[in-house]
């Protein structure tokens, strides 16, 4: 996609990555961006999203390569660990530097 | 204007959430009820530090077992990383330099090392004050756990407090009314959390098959 005025930040902003920029994903990723590790009950508490929805989104973000999803057993009791990627961590924070650098310039002309 | 996107206040909020049980609430104002009734045991004939510790080990077993067999299965399992891990060592290191002055000054005191006019004398309640409330607020501050302000006005409000009181209502009463009344706020704040907690955490039952669809 390309804007007639090919003003730079609008272009970065249109080619962004769509795995990350979709609202539920991108809440995921800040979750995990900033913790070392999670399991689905705590993501699940903190986003608010139904275990289905959240699957959903967890599979996507595994097969991009954004997370790794770690199956282990406590108790024996399934419990599934999330963690952000080191790729994935410097894609997430190339995309916040994007959406940053447009909203700046948006707001400051 | 400047637009910076500051993840620090979701990593705050997602810690915060792991106090918004209540349970360290009603740890810290039994805790202080504790403090308050001391007097109530020395009466009884039970050695101060014997009795704190008879106090203080059951309270902290229960806090232990509430926070494993009711937070944890309803909050889930975080790992928080680095920035969390430096500030718990600094945090650690306070509380361990306060434990090494407080408990030497409460040994000198109550074994009579050194007379208590001359520990007020060097150590007087202006200073007391400051150190306990200054010490744990910065703490409170590091682990992002409001409650922990209040904690700390409690106790260094209440020793020299209790201490203006002794002479007019007794020990016990004194004691009872420094840190008791402010210990039963605190627990009464903290049973309150919980109740909300447990309602706005119901126990979920996570399917295996949601946690990784094939």
């Amino acid at each position: 996609m390309k804007s007639r005025n090919n003003i730079p930040e609008i272009e970065k902003v249109l080619s962004a990555n769509r795995i990350i920029h979709e609202p539920a994903r991108m809440v995921i990723l800040s979750l995990l961006s900033v913790v070392e590790e999670a399991d689905f009950l705590f993501l699940i508490n903190q986003t608010g999203l139904t275990q289905g929805n959240l699957s959903s989104h967890i599979s996507k973000l595994e097969n991009a390569g954004f997370i790794d999803v770690i199956k282990t057993f406590r108790k024996k009791r399934p419990r599934t660990i999330l963690r952000l990627t080191t790729e994935g961590g410097k894609k997430f924070r190339s995309y916040l530097d994007t959406m940053q650098g447009f909203f700046y310039n948006i707001l400051t002309g | 204007m400047n637009v910076k996107i500051d993840l620090k206040n979701i990593e705050k909020k997602a810690f915060s959430s792991t106090y918004s049980d209540g349970i360290t609430d009603i740890l810290w104002g039994i805790l202080l009820l504790g403090f308050g009734t001391n007097a109530i045991f020395t009466r009884l004939g039970i050695d101060r530090p014997l009795s704190l510790i008879l106090f203080a080990a059951p309270v902290i077993v229960l806090y232990l077992l509430g926070k494993k067999f009711i937070t944890s299965p309803r909050m889930g399992y975080v790992k928080f990383g680095a920035l969390r891990k430096k500030r718990r060592i600094k945090v650690l290191i306070i509380a361990v330099i306060l434990q090494i002055i407080f408990g030497v000054l409460f040994w000198l005191t109550i074994t009579n090392q050194v007379p208590k006019e001359q520990l007020t004398r060097y150590f007087n309640p202006v200073i007391e004050f400051m150190l306990i409330v200054l010490s744990m607020s910065i703490i409170a501050y590091w682990i992002d756990y409001p409650t922990l302000y209040f904690v700390a006005l409690a106790i260094g409000l209440g020793w020299p407090v209790a201490e203006f009181l002794d002479p007019h209502t007794g020990s016990v009463l004194a004691g009872i009314l420094a840190f008791g009344t402010s210990g039963l706020a605190i627990m009464i704040y903290g049973l309150v959390r919980f109740i909300r907690f447990i309602k706005l955490y119901p126990k979920q039952n996570i399917s295996a098959d949601y946690e990784k669809p094939e």
